[in-house]
Order: C-alpha cells, then sequence, then structure tokens
C-alpha cells in the first residue's frame, strides 16, 4: 500500500512541477542525445559504431524518451487544475509538454537523417566555423538593436539600413582607394599607408614625454620634468620623428619584408574603409533619431515603430536613388582574398578548412564587441547609457545629458552595424538597396535570442542564431533555402518558450 | 532642429481639423515635387508634374468634402448616395478610360481588394491595438488556399462561390495559429513576430513546389545487453527492499532520497533498454526507411499556381438551358468590380458592425489598457485571438477572390512591400475608422496604381517615376506619425481626444 501512496502524494502534490522539471530534462536530453548521434554518425568517436558509444546514444535515448512519458504521467493534474479554476499555475508545464514535444520529434528527425546520410565530421565543423562567421556579423548588428531597446525600449526598425549605409559609403571609400592607386585595393592602400602610418605614428610620439615620466616614476628615478613650455615646444619635433620614423620603417618594410608591408597596407586600407563605413552610418543614424524618434519620444509605443518602418523605406529608396539598382562588389583585396581559406588538420578526422575573411571577421567583431563593452562598463559615457537604460527622469534629475546619451547610444550602436555592412562586403556579398533587410531582421532575431536589452545576450544570440542557420537544414534533412524559416520559426519558439531570451533580463516589469 | 519639429507640430495641431487635412494632404504631395526635384531636377518637365499633382490633390479633396458631406446626410440617404455612387462606378470608369487611355477600372478593383485587406488589418491593428507587419502571409494564404482548392492538377476544383468561404477559415484558422503564440507578447515583439511570420509564408509557399517527406523510427541493435539487465535488476531490487523497510514512505522522503530515485530512474531504464535489446536480437528485424510522401506540387514552387478556378455558374446554365460556359466570366473587369464590391461590402458592413458591437469595444478596452480591460471582465487573450481571426478571415476572403481575378498566383505577389502598403493605407486613413480606411485605402491604392504607376510615367517615359513611390510612402508615413498621428481621416473622438492632447 506504501507504494500507492507514493504515487497518490504525488498526483496531488508535486505533480505539476515534477512533471514540469522531467519535462526540462526531456528537452535537455533530447539536445544531448543529437549531439552525441551526430557526433557517432559523423565519425568523430571512432570508425566502428558497435562499441559503447553506440551504448551511450542508447541510455540518452531512452532516458530522454523516458522523461517524456515520466512528466507525462502527471498530465492529467493539468486537466484537473484547469477545472478547478485555482491558481496554480500550469502554464510551465503546457509550455515544457510542448517543448517536450517538440524536442522528441526534433530529436528523432534529426537521428533519422544523421542515420540515413551520415555526413563526416568535417562538414559539420566548417558548417559550424561559416555559423560562426555569420554569427559575428549578426552579433554586431543585434547589438545596435539591444543597445537602443535597453534605452529607449523602442525597436530601430531602420538600424539595417544604417548598416546598409555602412556597407555602401566602405564601397566608395574602397572606390576612392582604388582609383588612387593603379587600379587595385592594395596599390590605394599603399598610396593611402605613405600619408598615414607616419602621420599616425607621429601623433603616437606626441605623449612621448608623459610615458617617460612615468617610466622614470615606476623606477623612482629622480628626474625633474621640464616645464610645460618645453614640452609644447618640442611637440613639432616629436611629431617630426615620429613621422620619419614611421615613413622609415614603411620604406623600409616596402624594402625588405614585402609580404609584411603589404599586410600593413591592407590592414591600414582596411581600416579606412572601416572607419569610413562606420563613420557614416553614425551620421545617418543621428539623422534618423532626430527626424524620426526624437519627436515621438513621448507618444505611444507604436509611433516610433511605425515612423521607423516610414524612415526605412525611405532610407532603402534614397540609397536606391543614389547608389541605383545594380548591385555593388568590393573590390579584391588579395590579402583577404586570393588563397581563399587555409585548412586546419583535424588528424584522422580530415582537414577543416576556414576562410580567411571568415577568420578576420570574427576576429575583428569579436575585438569591436570588447570595445563595446569596455566603453559600456568602463567609461564615463557608459555609466550614463546604464543610468539611462535604469531610469531616465531620475538620470536626468543626476546631471544627466539623457538626449546626448540617447544619441550617443545610436552612434554607437550604428558604428558597429556599419563596421558590420563593410564586413560583409569584404566577404563578397552584393550590395544593394534591399542589403539591410534581412540581415537587419535575423540580428533582431539574434538580440531576441539572447534577451534583448542584454548586451552579452546579443553577442552570444548572434553567434547562436548564425550556427543555428548553418547547421540547421542540414541536421533536420532540408534544403539550405529553409535557413531563414529555421530562423524565424526559432525567433518564435523562443518567444513563446522564453520571451526573456537565453540569457534575458527580466524586462515584462517595465511598463508598456 | 527638435525645437523647430516640436513648434511646427504644435502650430500644426492648432489648426482647425479641415484645415490639417489639407495641409496633411498637400504636404504629403509635395514630397513627390521635392523628390522629383531631387532626381535629376533639369530634365524635368516641373510644370507637368505640379500640374498632375494639383489635379491629383483636387480629386483628393473632392474624395475628403464628398466623404465629410456624406457623413452629416441622414443614414438612408447616405446608403442609397453610396449605392449609386458604387453601382455606376463602373461605367462612369469605362467612360474615362476611354477619354484618357489609362486603366482605370482593373486599378479601381485593385484597389478595393486593398480596401478589404486593409479592413481587415484595422481589425488587428486599429481596434485591437496589435501591430502586425506580415499581415501579407494571410493574403498569401487565403489566395494560395483557393490556388490550391481550384487548381486542375490538383483534381479538386472546387467551386469558386464555396472556395472563398473555405479560403476564409483557413485564414482565420491560421490567424489564431499565429496569434497564439504572440499572444503573451508585448508590442512590440508582436511586430517582429508577425513580421518573421510574414517572410516565413512566402518562403514556404516557394519551397512547397516540389516537397517529399520521409519519417524512420529509429532502431539500435548492439551489446552489452546482458550486463545492463543484470545491473539493472540489482539496482531495482535494492530500490523494493528500501520500499518494504519503509525507508521510502511517501513523497517527501523520495524527495529526500535522491539517490535512491537517481537510481531507480537508471534501473526502469536499464530494464527497459535490456528488454529492447533482447526482442530485437531475437528476431532481428530491422525498421526499413519508409517514406510517406514524394514530390508534391502543392504551391507551384516559385513559378506560382496557373490557371485557378473562375466562377461559373454551372447551375444556372443547366437550369436554364444554357449553352455550357456561356456566363464564364474570365478577366471581364466589370463583372469582377461587382465581385468585388460584393465581397468587399460584406467586409465593410462586418467591419462597421464590429465596430460598435461588444466584441469591438472590448477590443479598444484592450487596446486602450489591457490590465484595466482585464479587470473589467474582458478576457484578454480570447478578444486578441479573436481579432487575429477575423482580420485573417478578412484578408482570407479578399486573397481569394484576387487569385481568382488574376488567374495566377505566385509568391513575389505577397512580398514585405504589400504588408508595408496595407499599413501605410490603415495608419494613413486613421487607424481605428471604418469609412477611413475606405476612403484612404481607394485614395492611396488609385494614387499608386493610376497617378504613380500610369499617369506620371505617361507624361514622364524617360524617368524612372515609377520607382518614386517607395520615396514617397516611407516619407509619408514619417510625416504622418510626426505630425497627425491620428491620421488623414480619423475616428471623430480620436481625433478630439488627439487635439485636446495637443493642447493641453
Amino acid at each position: 500500500m506504501t507504494s500507492l501512496n507514493v504515487i497518490g502524494k504525488l498526483a496531488q502534490t508535486e505533480a505539476v512541477s515534477l512533471s514540469a522539471r522531467y519535462f526540462l530534462y526531456a528537452i535537455l536530453l533530447a539536445f544531448f542525445r543529437v549531439f552525441w548521434v551526430i557526433g557517432e554518425t559523423s565519425g568523430l568517436f571512432g570508425k566502428p559504431p558497435d562499441r559503447w558509444i553506440g551504448d551511450v546514444a542508447d541510455i540518452l535515448a531512452y532516458l530522454h524518451i523516458a522523461y517524456t512519458l515520466a512528466g507525462l504521467l502527471f498530465f492529467g493534474e493539468v486537466y484537473r487544475r484547469m477545472t478547478d479554476r485555482s491558481n496554480r499555475p500550469i502554464a510551465p508545464l503546457i509550455l515544457n509538454f510542448l517543448g517536450a514535444v517538440l524536442m522528441l520529434v526534433f530529436a528523432l528527425r534529426v537521428i533519422s537523417v544523421a542515420e540515413d546520410s551520415p555526413q563526416a565530421f568535417v562538414t559539420w565543423a566548417s558548417l559550424t566555423v561559416n555559423g560562426l562567421i555569420r554569427g559575428g556579423v549578426y552579433a554586431l548588428v543585434a547589438l545596435g538593436y539591444t543597445l537602443v531597446y535597453g534605452i529607449l525600449l523602442m525597436i530601430n526598425f531602420a538600424h539595417g539600413e544604417v548598416m546598409m549605409f555602412g556597407a555602401y559609403t566602405g564601397y566608395l571609400a574602397m572606390q576612392f582607394l582604388v582609383s588612387n592607386g593603379e587600379r587595385s585595393f592594395e596599390s590605394g592602400a599603399a598610396v593611402l599607408s605613405t600619408f598615414v602610418v607616419p602621420v599616425v605614428i607621429g601623433i603616437l610620439f606626441l605623449p612621448l614625454d608623459k610615458l617617460a615620466d612615468g617610466y622614470n616614476q615606476r623606477k623612482n628615478i629622480n628626474f625633474q620634468a621640464p616645464s610645460w613650455i618645453f614640452t609644447f615646444m618640442s611637440l613639432p619635433m616629436r611629431f617630426l620623428v615620429g613621422v620619419a620614423i614611421g615613413y622609415g620603417a614603411l620604406v623600409g618594410l616596402g624594402g625588405y619584408a614585402p609580404q609584411f608591408y603589404l599586410l600593413v597596407i591592407t590592414i591600414v586600407g582596411v581600416l579606412f574603409v572601416m572607419l569610413i563605413g562606420m563613420t557614416t552610418s553614425m551620421l545617418v543614424s543621428i539623422l534618423l533619431e532626430r527626424v524620426a524618434y526624437r519627436p515621438l519620444r513621448a507618444a505611444p509605443r507604436l509611433a516610433p515603430l511605425i515612423s521607423a518602418i516610414g524612415a526605412s523605406i525611405f532610407f532603402q529608396q534614397v540609397a536606391l536613388r543614389i547608389f541605383g539598382p545594380t548591385p555593388k562588389n568590393y573590390d579584391r583585396i588579395s590579402l583577404l582574398n586570393d588563397p581563399k581559406s587555409y585548412s586546419i588538420g583535424l588528424g584522422s578526422l580530415g582537414n577543416l578548412s576556414v576562410s580567411i575573411v571568415g577568420t578576420v571577421i570574427v576576429i575583428s567583431s569579436i575585438a569591436l564587441m570588447g570595445m563595446l563593452y569596455f566603453i559600456v562598463q568602463y567609461t564615463k559615457m557608459g555609466k550614463a547609457m546604464r543610468a539611462v537604460a535604469e531610469d531616465k527622469p531620475t538620470a536626468a534629475l543626476m546631471g544627466i545629458d539623457v538626449d546626448r546619451v540617447i544619441v550617443f547610444t545610436f552612434m554607437l550602436g550604428a558604428s558597429l552595424a556599419g563596421a558590420a555592412g563593410v564586413m560583409l562586403g569584404l566577404r563578397g556579398d552584393n550590395i544593394n538597396f534591399r542589403f539591410g533587410f534581412t540581415p537587419g531582421l535575423k540580428a533582431f532575431t539574434a538580440a531576441v535570442l539572447g534577451g534583448i536589452g542584454n548586451i552579452p545576450g546579443a553577442m552570444f544570440g548572434g553567434f547562436f542564431l548564425g550556427v543555428v542557420e548553418s547547421l540547421g537544414p542540414q541536421m533536420l534533412g532540408f534544403d539550405f533555402k529553409w535557413q531563414d524559416v529555421i530562423a524565424f520559426s526559432l525567433l518564435v519558439l523562443v518567444l513563446i518558450f522564453r520571451p526573456t531570451g537565453i540569457l534575458g533580463e527580466r524586462t515584462e516589469g517595465k511598463k508598456v | 532642429m527638435q525645437n523647430n519639429l516640436t513648434l511646427l507640430r504644435h502650430r500644426f495641431q492648432a489648426l482647425p481639423s479641415n484645415q490639417q487635412q489639407l495641409v496633411a494632404v498637400g504636404g504629403f504631395l509635395a514630397t513627390t515635387v521635392v523628390a522629383g526635384l531631387l532626381n535629376q531636377v533639369i530634365s524635368f518637365d516641373l510644370l507637368k508634374l505640379i500640374y498632375l499633382t494639383l489635379i491629383f490633390i483636387t480629386c483628393v479633396v473632392i474624395a475628403q468634402w464628398l466623404f465629410n458631406y456624406i457623413q452629416i446626410l441622414p443614414r438612408n440617404i447616405q446608403i442609397v448616395t453610396v449605392g449609386i455612387i458604387a453601382l455606376t462606378a463602373p461605367f462612369i470608369l469605362r467612360e474615362l478610360e476611354k477619354m484618357t487611355d489609362f486603366g482605370l477600372l482593373t486599378q479601381v478593383n485593385r484597389a478595393l481588394i486593398f480596401v478589404a485587406l486593409a479592413q481587415g488589418l484595422n481589425v488587428v491593428v486599429g481596434f485591437a491595438g496589435l501591430l502586425d507587419l506580415g499581415y501579407a502571409a494571410f493574403f498569401a494564404i487565403g489566395a494560395y488556399t483557393f490556388g490550391i482548392l481550384t487548381w486542375p492538377s490538383h483534381d479538386i476544383e472546387l467551386s469558386f462561390f464555396l472556395a472563398i468561404w473555405v479560403c476564409a477559415v483557413v485564414a482565420s484558422i491560421f490567424g489564431m495559429i499565429i496569434g497564439a503564440p504572440t499572444l503573451r507578447l508585448r508590442g512590440d515583439y508582436l511586430a517582429i513576430v508577425t513580421l518573421a511570420f510574414g517572410e516565413i509564408i512566402p518562403t514556404v509557399v516557394r519551397n512547397l513546389g516540389d516537397f517529399s517527406f520521409a519519417f524512420r523510427p529509429v532502431h539500435y541493435l548492439n551489446g552489452l545487453t546482458f550486463i545492463f539487465v543484470l545491473f539493472a535488476g540489482w539496482l531495482l531490487i535494492n530500490l523494493l527492499i528500501r520500499v518494504i523497510r519503509r525507508d521510502i514512505v511517501d513523497m517527501e522522503s523520495l524527495q529526500r532520497d535522491r539517490l535512491v530515485r537517481t537510481v531507480a530512474i537508471i534501473a526502469v531504464l536499464l530494464i527497459a533498454s535490456g528488454v529492447m535489446r533482447v526482442i530485437a536480437s531475437d528476431r532481428e528485424f530491422e525498421l526499413k526507411s519508409w517514406e510517406l510522401v514524394e514530390d508534391i506540387n502543392l504551391t507551384g514552387g516559385s513559378q506560382g499556381l496557373t490557371p485557378l478556378g473562375k466562377p461559373s455558374f454551372r447551375l444556372v446554365e443547366e437550369s436554364f438551358g444554357m449553352e455550357k460556359n456561356s456566363l464564364r466570366v474570365g478577366v471581364n473587369p466589370t463583372f469582377w468590380y461587382y465581385a468585388i464590391i460584393f465581397v468587399t461590402g460584406i467586409i465593410l458592413v462586418a467591419a462597421r458592425r464590429l465596430d460598435d458591437s461588444r466584441l469591438g469595444r472590448a477590443w479598444k478596452a484592450v487596446r486602450e489598457d489591457e490590465t484595466a480591460a482585464d479587470f473589467m471582465g474582458v478576457d484578454p487573450i480570447r478578444t486578441k485571438l479573436l481579432a487575429f481571426a477575423i482580420g485573417a478571415s478578412f484578408s482570407g476572403l479578399a486573397g481569394a477572390v484576387y487569385a481568382s481575378m488574376l488567374g495566377a498566383i505566385f509568391p513575389e505577389l505577397f512580398r514585405f512591400q504589400v504588408s508595408i502598403t496595407l499599413l501605410i493605407i490603415v495608419v494613413l486613413s486613421g487607424r481605428g475608422s471604418v469609412w477611413g480606411v475606405l476612403v484612404g485605402g481607394l485614395i492611396i491604392s488609385i494614387f499608386d496604381g493610376v497617378y504613380l504607376a500610369q499617369v506620371l510615367p505617361d507624361a514622364f517615359p524617360d524617368e524612372p517615376v515609377e520607382s518614386l513611390r517607395w520615396v514617397f510612402f516611407g516619407a509619408g508615413l514619417l510625416f504622418i506619425m510626426v505630425f497627425r498621428p491620428q491620421g488623414l481621416f480619423p475616428v471623430r473622438t480620436k481625433a478630439r481626444e488627439q487635439n485636446q492632447g495637443a493642447n493641453t
């Protein structure tokens, strides 16, 4: 009788939370199971499948199904709770149930596809790498959405168009370089470098005395710093010395280390293109904020969204007017494009080829995100941004110029978007006037995935979405045409099951 | 700049309503001129452009005047006037077509379809306050349901008069399916999810041209079974002993004894897996992959479906002993005008009745303050779902008629631009205003289809004027949201509220 007693108690008291928990376990197990089976079929765990690997897959499968069943065991309680109109929560149970069923279907589908047509591990790895490359761009654009949303609680619908303008002006900058040199990016970049590199090094030489002071202090060297007038008088000299050294270094590189010289001028050229793109994006977003958002800041919530759509269409058409309907392509950069990829040996699993542009995109997007994180966390402006995001009126009372902070936020987001646009251009995408729409939508999806308003969330969401989009069709055995559908379905699913996003902070409490 | 804008806005809102409308329409149309100026100023014949624009403004002003005038009239006379205008319109338009060489009647038909669609969107956006950016999805669903039901290769070939209602029902079911998951979301999330659906549906339609679906249950066959079973049996016996010794009496103690619980679960699983393995290895069966369906062409892919069913009057023909297909309508625009007027009329009446109904008031309550409405006994979930369902059914109906009228459908017809056009119609005309959306929808669609697509290219054959339309629409949306958020033909109470809000 005791065991009956247990079941009866179970059904009454703990049923809902237990069953919700079982469904949760089932969902997690489904993930493990899927990845295990993919690892198994792709040969990650070695050749013959008749070892403990298959048994682990079995155990995972049975655990998965058992937890789904265990969750179902208590599902009758849901009906009772619905009918007795109590306030005890059933929503998590129903959602977890739906999630468990979806994951079961997903897992069965993925497994049957993986067993029908097993792919080599290298295929999966290269898909993941492609996803990360895509995701880097998404993450950059998503940060713009998240920043603006965090502060204004508003979706900057025209953000994709801001990105488009960045890409277009990057194209123009590249054309400028090409037309200055001998019809190739490198020659233009070389011409640019001859001006820029010495000047930059000269500028770096300007605070030389401060550095020397610091060094002396650290080393306890008792040295009387010259008065400011000497410092001031020595500025031009120091600058000139820096210029001379820079110029000399460049010429020396050109003569003795041509590969390294090529690297330096490519970096200078790409940075130039990127800076131009970022600057234009910033200007566009300032304009956008002034015209479309600021007048409507006190209006009902839908008003700025609609005006943003209007602005988005308007910007697209302006781009169409200015740049014409034919798509533009960036010129080739020999270092980025000529050997298209390099390969990484994975031992017995084969060679993984990774594109150079992709690596550059991922690294520079991570660097930009790091910069953004630094700005938001450790600078005064970043502190002000966080204060405004928390509470606008109070921030204003504390002496923060809210308008300025908002404009700064827009600029920050837009500069990242501009960089993303240039990166897409470098990757070889066609740039036309609709260029911003789909990446913008995807990036918004990424921002929601990670939890909108949450900066690490947007970064995570971007990479996550990129990988899902890239792996999804292969896993589900669909054609690659379906990847947009998969991405947007993921958005819908995340909004159903976890509206705050994967790393989301709670925004529900805020007034709508 | 902000101060100037605000000042301008206040000054504008202080004007009387009719002057506001004139200024709004004028400013709206002035953007065309400005855009034209921006676009290779010199080669444009400005006078001609201004002249044509003035003609259009005159038409708009006359329409506005008519709109205002009809609103004052007593109800019976209203109905009679609108009825006479509606019934005689095709003949007048035919005469005008002969005079001007522009396709007017087909454009009016298209405009009326867009009015019907916009009424559906108005239910969602205007009445219930849910911003839907993917409304073309329902349009597509209606049209494709009609296509699937009447495309000859599918061997269904449902009658037109039956199929359109099926389409409305299917669209409304899809409306609920799409609406249900999004109900927990706040306004702008909803906008993006609907936008995503609006992107998904055409993609799905494009990819359903040729698909096969195969599914195979998975089965495993390999070793270690015996050890598993032994281990699991030992675990289970342990557990049983504990239960018998009353270490575990109820849920609490089970909860406390986490180890036991985990062990028990693992034991059950291992036994199950062992049993399965034994069964499988005994009988040595292996499930072959079984494929359910192969190479189905449901939507025609990116080529689309053609030809589609036209209304046929077989019953009438048979009962009056007429020749077969003698009443077949084909593409005769006058017939389609009356068919569309009929459907749009039904939708208009439905929207008008819904506006003041209990449900309509519930929608508005939810729109204004969801929490308060909930406390007053309005079920927000049910109300919002109904808004999605009814809005979608309108567009399903309109989509079906549109598909039949065109005789061919393909995914490009239901792009994001359609959703935006509809949103522009609703926002520009005044959210929540049924007659406003009727008039505004007609004006905007005719402006788009006749003035921008025919009159201007005819006047300036060398210029890419048609591509101006989106500059114009985008700027119009911005302009309206900043200066006249209640729209051009607002609901009267709304207009009053807005003006009061501006003055205080």
